[in-house]
């Protein structure tokens, strides 16, 4: 009976595991070991190298600059669009006949395709059509080149990364805030605590464990950005908004340096995981 | 005096919301109302409400572009890609939550781990798996490899939790097999889980760039996304023919969001939460 049991279990899961194994499992183990070569996806012998990539991506400049790049990108979209997010979830908290509009408006850049959405931004920073410069011109400024000018092109960048994930943060912190206990917030304004106090003793440390998730979440979401960035800027001008997964599909696709795009990938994949293992650590700490 | 105070609250409050309404907003409107603008005056002062509707921008950009073809290819691709996430997910959940099986824990628990694997990691190698296939330039490529999620089995696994033993008892009793259990006892019951699956995949799929980017060269072939990126490369600041475009790509993730965004929202807060 055990067994059979068994038997029908491992049926239902073998399709899932069948592509796991396929598309997840094999190439993970041929990137590992593609990486320790030098291969550039024509010749039939894959020279072994050991560690040459990763040592030579520490002395790779165009790599570290997308290291930095990526890292600058991350941080302020995650931490921006985190601020915003808690900010509309609280101020349309309770706030029952024109929440769903707002919270609709907010929402839509998140479905929205981002390469659609990067078309359109791109016309929004163009120095001279677009509204942005339009309306600096109107008070008497000139607006930067934005996109085509090195010093601001991470930022048009970044503010798109920002427009795109601040619904979503907005709705896990919606979520977040209906579902703290009302007993606390009595017990707090019975102690007379109101407004700002309120919110900085009561309601951001019950929210930790959500902040949490939603600035780890948006780290892995924003240091693997490509499509906006893409079609906006394509890692110009000067490699100033060159994050790594253009860094990673320029070496693998266009110059085929397959071996060393792998490697590169794996320099993701540590960022991800140092990410998530932060997130073990917090909720560790959170449940004792 | 408290009356004023409040009210003047409520006043600041909203004008906040509705500045920040315009600023999210804005690419929208933007969008829109270049589109309909006449190409004569796509440089002329700009104005934020749509004044001309010129809809010949449409017709011209449908007729230098295949729109047409490419939401076909997208709306195959997206329906595949969704409808596999479900079956297998579904599935998978049930016998997670109702089997026990040596190894259940272990490959429970490297199903989660793939959550942390970044996307960019995983394209070079699966390109070379797609090619030794010989899938290359198919959608066979673009669907096949999404057809499992380990989003979707955690999300109905929560779900199928909460569903009392009993209702599969009573089934097997009177004869049903396991797969006419799960599809006509449990998936119904797990409706709104289903949903949300479902609607994720779809607008996850149906908004792909990357993958279909490195796999597909046939333009016939391309999905919206990808014929979007092809007709800005192609009509670089033709702004009024670009913005057609994109409210044309836009409009049916748009529309779908819209009439699904309670389940939607329901969905991603459920997960955040219960994290």
């Amino acid at each position: 009976m055990r067994s059979r049991q068994a038997r029908t279990a491992y049926l239902l899961i073998a399709p899932v595991f069948l592509l796991f194994l396929a598309f997840t499992v094999y190439p993970l183990l041929w990137s590992a070991q593609i990486s320790l070569t030098s291969w550039d996806g024509l010749n039939a012998v894959k020279k072994f190298v050991g560690l040459q990539n990763y040592s030579h991506l520490l002395r790779d400049p165009e790599f570290l600059q997308s290291f930095r790049v990526t890292v600058i990108y991350s941080v302020s979209v995650t931490l921006i669009s985190t601020v915003l997010g808690f900010g509309l979830a609280f101020l349309l908290q309770r706030r029952h006949r024109s929440a769903a509009f707002y919270r609709t408006v907010f929402f839509s850049p998140v479905v929205t395709a981002t390469v659609a959405a990067a078309v359109v931004w791109q016309l929004i920073f163009d120095p001279f059509a677009g509204p942005i410069n339009v309306g600096l011109r109107a008070i008497g400024i000139a607006g930067p080149g934005w996109l085509g000018d090195p010093h601001w092109a991470l930022v048009a960048v970044s503010i798109v990364g920002i427009w795109k994930r601040i619904g979503f943060a907005m709705v896990i912190f919606s979520a977040g805030l209906s579902s703290l206990p009302t007993s606390c917030f009595e017990a707090a304004a019975l102690d007379g605590a109101t407004g700002w106090r309120l919110m900085r003793y009561i309601t951001i440390p019950l929210l930790r464990p959500i902040t949490a998730l939603v600035l780890i979440t948006g780290l892995i979401d924003s240091v693997q950005v490509f499509d906006h960035i893409f079609i906006m800027t394509n890692g110009g001008p000067l490699g100033s908004t060159n994050v790594l997964s253009l860094y990673l599909y320029n070496q693998g696709f266009k110059i085929f340096h397959l071996g060393y795009a792998s490697a590169v990938g794996w320099v993701l994949f540590g960022i991800v995981l140092a990410a998530t293992i932060m997130q073990w650590q917090f909720k560790k700490g959170t449940e004792k | 005096m408290k009356r004023l105070l409040s009210w003047s609250k409520w006043l600041s409050e909203h004008l906040l919301l509705i500045a920040l309404a315009i600023v999210v907003g804005l690419p929208f409107l933007w969008m829109i109302t270049t589109s309909l603008k006449p190409p004569r005056l796509a440089f002329s002062a700009p104005y934020l409400i749509p004044t001309h509707f010129y809809w010949q921008n449409f017709t011209e950009a449908w007729k230098e572009a295949p729109f047409g073809r490419y939401y076909l290819n997208s709306i195959i691709v997206a329906l595949a890609v969704t409808i596999g996430q479900v079956v297998t997910s579904a599935i998978a959940a049930y016998a997670f939550d109702r089997y026990e099986f040596p190894l259940k824990r272990t490959l429970w628990f490297t199903l989660l781990a793939t959550l942390m694997i970044p996307l960019p990691l995983l394209i070079i190698p699966t390109y070379q798996v797609i090619e030794r296939l010989g899938w290359g330039d198919s959608f066979a490529a673009l669907i096949i490899p999404r057809c499992w999620t380990a989003f979707g089995i955690l999300l109905l696994r929560q779900f199928f939790h909460s569903i009392p033993r009993d209702f599969d008892d009573a089934a097997r009793i009177d004869g049903a097999g396991i797969l006419r259990v799960i599809w006509q006892v449990i998936v119904p019951i797990a409706r709104p889980a289903i949903a949300t699956l479902a609607l994720f995949a779809f607008l996850f799929a149906w908004n792909d760039f990357l993958w279909p980017l490195i796999v597909l060269n046939s333009p016939e072939k391309f999905t919206v996304p990808l014929g979007v990126a092809n007709f800005s490369g192609k009509y670089g600041t033709r702004w009024t023919l670009l913005m057609a475009s994109t409210v044309t790509a836009t409009l049916p993730a748009v529309l779908v969001f819209l009439a699904m965004q309670k389940s939607l929202i329901r969905g991603l807060a459920s997960g955040g939460v219960n994290e």
